[in-house]
Protein backbone atom coordinates (compact mmCIF):
# COMPACT_ATOMS: atom_id res chain seq x y z
CA UNK A 1 0.00 0.00 0.00
CA UNK A 2 1.17 3.23 -0.61
CA UNK A 3 1.20 6.14 1.90
CA UNK A 4 -0.32 8.96 0.56
CA UNK A 5 -1.74 12.65 0.92
CA UNK A 6 -5.12 13.15 1.27
CA UNK A 7 -5.41 15.78 -0.87
CA UNK A 8 -2.94 14.05 -3.26
CA UNK A 9 -5.11 11.06 -3.33
CA UNK A 10 -8.36 12.77 -4.43
CA UNK A 11 -6.40 14.96 -7.14
CA UNK A 12 -4.83 11.50 -8.61
CA UNK A 13 -7.23 9.70 -8.07
CA UNK A 14 -10.76 11.12 -8.27
CA UNK A 15 -13.07 8.74 -7.08
CA UNK A 16 -13.34 10.17 -3.76
CA UNK A 17 -16.15 13.04 -3.56
CA UNK A 18 -16.25 15.75 -1.18
CA UNK A 19 -18.02 13.93 1.47
CA UNK A 20 -15.58 11.58 1.75
CA UNK A 21 -13.05 13.92 3.35
CA UNK A 22 -15.76 15.21 5.41
CA UNK A 23 -16.00 11.79 6.96
CA UNK A 24 -12.07 11.50 7.13
CA UNK A 25 -12.20 14.97 9.12
CA UNK A 26 -14.58 13.66 11.08
CA UNK A 27 -12.79 10.51 12.02
CA UNK A 28 -9.87 12.72 12.54
CA UNK A 29 -9.72 16.20 12.24
CA UNK A 30 -6.20 16.71 11.90
CA UNK A 31 -4.40 16.19 8.57
CA UNK A 32 -4.85 12.88 7.71
CA UNK A 33 -2.60 10.76 5.14
CA UNK A 34 -4.41 7.58 3.59
CA UNK A 35 -3.39 4.41 2.22
CA UNK A 36 -4.77 2.97 -1.04
CA UNK A 37 -5.06 -0.26 -1.48
CA UNK A 38 -6.38 -2.30 -4.67
CA UNK A 39 -10.47 -2.80 -5.44
CA UNK A 40 -12.10 -5.86 -4.46
CA UNK A 41 -15.16 -7.48 -5.80
CA UNK A 42 -17.95 -5.70 -3.51
CA UNK A 43 -20.80 -8.11 -4.95
CA UNK A 44 -20.40 -10.67 -2.64
CA UNK A 45 -18.53 -8.81 0.07
CA UNK A 46 -21.02 -6.72 0.77
CA UNK A 47 -23.94 -8.16 -0.95
CA UNK A 48 -24.67 -4.81 -2.34
CA UNK A 49 -26.66 -5.59 -5.02
CA UNK A 50 -24.64 -5.07 -8.62
CA UNK A 51 -21.81 -3.57 -6.76
CA UNK A 52 -18.59 -4.25 -8.63
CA UNK A 53 -15.91 -3.19 -6.59
CA UNK A 54 -14.58 -1.62 -3.36
CA UNK A 55 -11.78 0.90 -2.85
CA UNK A 56 -10.44 0.41 0.28
CA UNK A 57 -8.81 3.05 2.34
CA UNK A 58 -6.85 3.03 5.96
CA UNK A 59 -6.51 6.42 7.66
CA UNK A 60 -4.07 7.32 9.75
CA UNK A 61 -6.14 6.64 12.93
CA UNK A 62 -6.65 3.10 11.87
CA UNK A 63 -10.10 3.71 10.68
CA UNK A 64 -10.78 1.57 6.97
CA UNK A 65 -12.75 3.40 4.32
CA UNK A 66 -14.83 1.53 1.61
CA UNK A 67 -15.87 3.14 -1.34
CA UNK A 68 -18.22 0.71 -2.71
CA UNK A 69 -18.67 1.63 -6.62
CA UNK A 70 -22.22 0.97 -8.51
CA UNK A 71 -23.93 -0.49 -5.48
CA UNK A 72 -27.62 -0.20 -6.09
CA UNK A 73 -28.29 -0.08 -2.35
CA UNK A 74 -27.86 3.62 -0.52
CA UNK A 75 -24.06 3.16 0.41
CA UNK A 76 -21.84 4.42 -0.65
CA UNK A 77 -19.19 4.14 1.50
CA UNK A 78 -18.21 1.91 4.79
CA UNK A 79 -16.44 2.37 7.61
CA UNK A 80 -14.53 -0.31 9.76
CA UNK A 81 -12.09 -0.17 12.41
CA UNK A 82 -10.71 -3.56 10.86
CA UNK A 83 -10.05 -4.48 7.68
CA UNK A 84 -13.25 -6.12 6.31
CA UNK A 85 -12.94 -9.94 4.62
CA UNK A 86 -11.55 -9.07 1.49
CA UNK A 87 -11.44 -12.30 -0.43
CA UNK A 88 -13.70 -13.37 -2.80
CA UNK A 89 -16.33 -15.79 -0.93
CA UNK A 90 -19.22 -17.69 -1.62
CA UNK A 91 -21.94 -19.04 1.10
CA UNK A 92 -24.93 -20.15 1.52
CA UNK A 93 -26.94 -17.84 3.81
CA UNK A 94 -28.88 -21.03 5.39
CA UNK A 95 -25.60 -22.82 6.26
CA UNK A 96 -25.03 -21.13 9.24
CA UNK A 97 -22.84 -24.10 10.44
CA UNK A 98 -20.48 -23.32 7.54
CA UNK A 99 -20.41 -19.85 7.92
CA UNK A 100 -19.53 -19.98 11.69
CA UNK A 101 -16.95 -22.07 11.59
CA UNK A 102 -15.67 -19.30 8.54
CA UNK A 103 -16.02 -16.97 10.58
CA UNK A 104 -15.48 -18.80 14.07
CA UNK A 105 -14.82 -16.09 16.97
CA UNK A 106 -15.83 -13.12 14.08
CA UNK A 107 -18.58 -11.35 13.44
CA UNK A 108 -20.83 -14.54 13.62
CA UNK A 109 -21.03 -14.55 17.83
CA UNK A 110 -21.51 -11.14 17.99
CA UNK A 111 -24.01 -10.82 15.49
CA UNK A 112 -25.73 -13.52 17.34
CA UNK A 113 -25.43 -11.52 20.27
CA UNK A 114 -27.02 -8.44 18.73
CA UNK A 115 -25.53 -5.10 19.80
CA UNK A 116 -23.39 -2.09 18.61
CA UNK A 117 -21.17 -4.88 16.50
CA UNK A 118 -24.07 -4.57 13.95
CA UNK A 119 -23.55 -2.14 11.08
CA UNK A 120 -25.20 0.90 12.27
CA UNK A 121 -25.86 3.78 8.86
CA UNK A 122 -25.54 7.03 9.48
CA UNK A 123 -25.84 9.94 7.47
CA UNK A 124 -22.50 11.98 7.53
CA UNK A 125 -22.50 12.98 3.70
CA UNK A 126 -22.93 17.24 5.02
CA UNK A 127 -26.37 16.66 3.45
CA UNK A 128 -24.81 17.29 0.41
CA UNK A 129 -25.47 13.58 -1.17
CA UNK A 130 -28.56 11.61 -0.15
CA UNK A 131 -26.43 8.99 0.59
CA UNK A 132 -24.88 7.13 3.36
CA UNK A 133 -22.01 5.71 5.27
CA UNK A 134 -22.04 2.68 7.46
CA UNK A 135 -19.80 2.57 10.59
CA UNK A 136 -19.22 -0.81 11.22
CA UNK A 137 -17.98 -2.41 14.03
CA UNK A 138 -14.47 -3.72 14.61
CA UNK A 139 -15.74 -7.37 14.49
CA UNK A 140 -17.83 -6.61 11.57
CA UNK A 141 -16.38 -9.36 8.68
CA UNK A 142 -18.75 -9.34 6.08
CA UNK A 143 -22.27 -9.68 8.07
CA UNK A 144 -23.98 -8.84 4.48
CA UNK A 145 -23.27 -11.72 3.93
CA UNK A 146 -25.73 -13.22 5.81
CA UNK A 147 -29.39 -11.79 5.46
CA UNK A 148 -30.57 -13.67 8.89
CA UNK A 149 -27.54 -12.86 10.68
CA UNK A 150 -27.43 -9.25 9.38
CA UNK A 151 -31.48 -8.83 10.71
CA UNK A 152 -30.91 -10.94 13.58
CA UNK A 153 -28.80 -7.79 14.88
CA UNK A 154 -29.68 -4.14 16.61
CA UNK A 155 -32.38 -3.62 14.47
CA UNK A 156 -30.83 -0.68 12.74
CA UNK A 157 -30.47 -2.82 9.46
CA UNK A 158 -33.09 -4.93 7.93
CA UNK A 159 -33.26 -7.77 5.43
CA UNK A 160 -29.44 -7.93 4.87
CA UNK A 161 -29.67 -5.40 3.43
CA UNK A 162 -28.96 -1.56 5.15
CA UNK A 163 -32.24 0.58 5.19
CA UNK A 164 -31.79 4.33 4.74
CA UNK A 165 -30.96 5.49 8.33
CA UNK A 166 -32.47 9.05 8.07
CA UNK A 167 -31.75 11.73 10.51
CA UNK A 168 -35.10 11.62 11.86
CA UNK A 169 -34.90 7.91 12.79
CA UNK A 170 -31.19 8.53 13.86
CA UNK A 171 -32.23 11.75 16.22
CA UNK A 172 -35.56 9.41 17.69
CA UNK A 173 -32.62 6.53 18.61
CA UNK A 174 -30.69 9.19 20.15
CA UNK A 175 -33.41 10.72 22.24
CA UNK A 176 -34.61 7.38 22.77
CA UNK A 177 -31.22 6.50 23.96
CA UNK A 178 -30.98 3.65 22.03
CA UNK A 179 -28.21 4.66 19.85
CA UNK A 180 -26.07 6.17 23.17
CA UNK A 181 -26.72 2.75 25.01
CA UNK A 182 -25.69 0.63 22.10
CA UNK A 183 -22.55 2.78 21.86
CA UNK A 184 -22.11 2.91 25.93
CA UNK A 185 -22.28 -0.98 25.88
CA UNK A 186 -19.77 -1.20 23.55
CA UNK A 187 -17.15 0.54 24.70
CA UNK A 188 -17.79 -0.62 28.02
CA UNK A 189 -16.99 -4.15 26.84
CA UNK A 190 -12.93 -4.74 27.00
CA UNK A 191 -13.31 -7.06 23.97
CA UNK A 192 -13.78 -4.32 21.91
CA UNK A 193 -12.30 -1.24 23.67
CA UNK A 194 -9.76 -0.02 21.94
CA UNK A 195 -8.61 3.03 20.45
CA UNK A 196 -10.00 1.69 17.15
CA UNK A 197 -13.49 1.07 18.47
CA UNK A 198 -13.41 4.39 20.33
CA UNK A 199 -12.29 6.13 17.18
CA UNK A 200 -15.24 5.04 15.48
CA UNK A 201 -17.31 5.55 18.66
CA UNK A 202 -16.48 9.02 18.35
CA UNK A 203 -17.36 9.66 14.78
CA UNK A 204 -20.42 8.39 15.24
CA UNK A 205 -21.21 10.44 18.34
CA UNK A 206 -19.92 13.26 16.48
CA UNK A 207 -22.20 12.69 13.41
CA UNK A 208 -24.82 12.39 16.13
CA UNK A 209 -24.43 15.96 17.10
CA UNK A 210 -23.98 17.49 13.72
CA UNK A 211 -27.52 15.98 13.30
CA UNK A 212 -28.81 17.57 16.11
CA UNK A 213 -26.94 21.12 15.17
CA UNK A 214 -29.02 20.28 11.47
CA UNK A 215 -32.27 19.59 13.57
CA UNK A 216 -31.70 22.63 15.23
CA UNK A 217 -30.75 24.70 12.19
CA UNK A 218 -34.03 23.52 10.53
CA UNK A 219 -35.95 24.35 13.63
CA UNK A 220 -34.73 27.90 13.43
CA UNK A 221 -35.99 27.99 9.88
CA UNK A 222 -39.54 26.50 10.46
CA UNK A 223 -39.77 29.43 13.36
CA UNK A 224 -38.67 32.08 10.82
CA UNK A 225 -41.21 30.98 8.16
CA UNK A 226 -44.03 30.77 10.91
CA UNK A 227 -42.63 34.13 11.46
CA UNK A 228 -42.80 35.32 7.57
CA UNK A 229 -46.54 33.64 7.36
CA UNK A 230 -47.80 36.07 10.18
CA UNK A 231 -46.28 39.23 8.83
CA UNK A 232 -47.81 37.78 5.30
CA UNK A 233 -51.11 37.85 6.79
CA UNK A 234 -50.59 41.58 8.34
CA UNK A 235 -49.68 42.67 4.86
CA UNK A 236 -52.84 40.69 3.18
CA UNK A 237 -55.03 42.33 5.62
CA UNK A 238 -54.15 46.11 5.30
CA UNK A 239 -54.19 45.45 1.21
CA UNK A 240 -57.74 44.86 1.47
CA UNK A 241 -58.04 48.22 2.35
CA UNK A 242 -57.00 48.99 -1.52
CA UNK A 243 -59.30 46.35 -2.63
CA UNK A 244 -56.27 43.67 -3.05
CA UNK A 245 -57.33 40.20 -2.58
CA UNK A 246 -56.74 39.39 1.17
CA UNK A 247 -54.59 36.63 0.18
CA UNK A 248 -50.97 35.94 -1.00
CA UNK A 249 -51.30 36.60 -4.56
CA UNK B 1 -40.23 21.46 -5.24
CA UNK B 2 -42.45 21.15 -8.69
CA UNK B 3 -45.70 23.30 -8.32
CA UNK B 4 -47.00 26.10 -10.44
CA UNK B 5 -47.36 29.51 -8.29
CA UNK B 6 -51.15 29.15 -7.39
CA UNK B 7 -50.21 26.11 -5.79
CA UNK B 8 -47.75 27.53 -3.91
CA UNK B 9 -50.08 30.07 -2.75
CA UNK B 10 -52.53 27.58 -1.56
CA UNK B 11 -50.25 25.97 0.24
CA UNK B 12 -48.81 29.41 2.07
CA UNK B 13 -52.58 29.59 2.94
CA UNK B 14 -52.79 26.63 4.49
CA UNK B 15 -50.01 26.69 6.76
CA UNK B 16 -51.32 30.40 7.37
CA UNK B 17 -53.77 28.80 8.82
CA UNK B 18 -52.64 25.92 10.18
CA UNK B 19 -48.79 26.83 11.12
CA UNK B 20 -48.54 23.80 13.21
CA UNK B 21 -48.10 21.79 9.34
CA UNK B 22 -44.80 23.47 8.96
CA UNK B 23 -43.68 20.91 11.20
CA UNK B 24 -44.14 18.36 8.45
CA UNK B 25 -42.50 20.17 5.48
CA UNK B 26 -38.46 19.29 5.00
CA UNK B 27 -35.59 21.57 5.31
CA UNK B 28 -35.57 21.94 1.63
CA UNK B 29 -39.29 22.98 1.61
CA UNK B 30 -39.01 25.17 4.20
CA UNK B 31 -36.03 26.90 2.33
CA UNK B 32 -38.13 27.02 -1.00
CA UNK B 33 -41.22 28.79 1.01
CA UNK B 34 -39.37 31.12 3.09
CA UNK B 35 -37.66 32.44 -0.73
CA UNK B 36 -40.88 32.36 -2.27
CA UNK B 37 -42.89 34.22 0.42
CA UNK B 38 -39.77 36.65 1.41
CA UNK B 39 -40.50 37.84 -2.68
CA UNK B 40 -43.86 38.17 -2.04
CA UNK B 41 -43.87 40.17 1.26
CA UNK B 42 -41.33 42.35 -0.70
CA UNK B 43 -43.76 42.66 -3.26
CA UNK B 44 -46.57 43.93 -1.20
CA UNK B 45 -44.53 46.00 0.84
CA UNK B 46 -43.57 48.18 -1.92
CA UNK B 47 -47.65 47.90 -3.10
CA UNK B 48 -48.47 49.22 0.11
CA UNK B 49 -45.61 51.84 -0.01
CA UNK B 50 -46.31 53.26 -2.94
CA UNK B 51 -49.86 53.99 -1.86
CA UNK B 52 -48.84 55.58 1.02
CA UNK B 53 -47.10 57.75 -1.13
CA UNK B 54 -49.69 58.54 -3.31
Amino acid sequence: MENMNVGTTLTEYGELEQNIIAVIKKCNEKNLKVKLSDSYDASNLFNVKNATSVNHYVLDNGLNVYKILNGDEAIDYMISSEPLYTEKISIDSNNKKHLNKYYSGTSCIEYSMGGIGNAIPIDVTDYVMPKHISFLGPNYRGSGLDKNIVSSGSGLVTSGYFRPYSDKDLLKDCTDGKLITYLTKYVQNPRFASEKTLGCVKAITATIEKVKEKANEVEQKKGFFRNLLAKNKKLDEQMEIFGKQGQVR
Amino acid sequence: MDTNNNEIDDLINTFTEQPELVDNLTDEQVEYLTKYLEAKIKEKEEFLKSKEEA
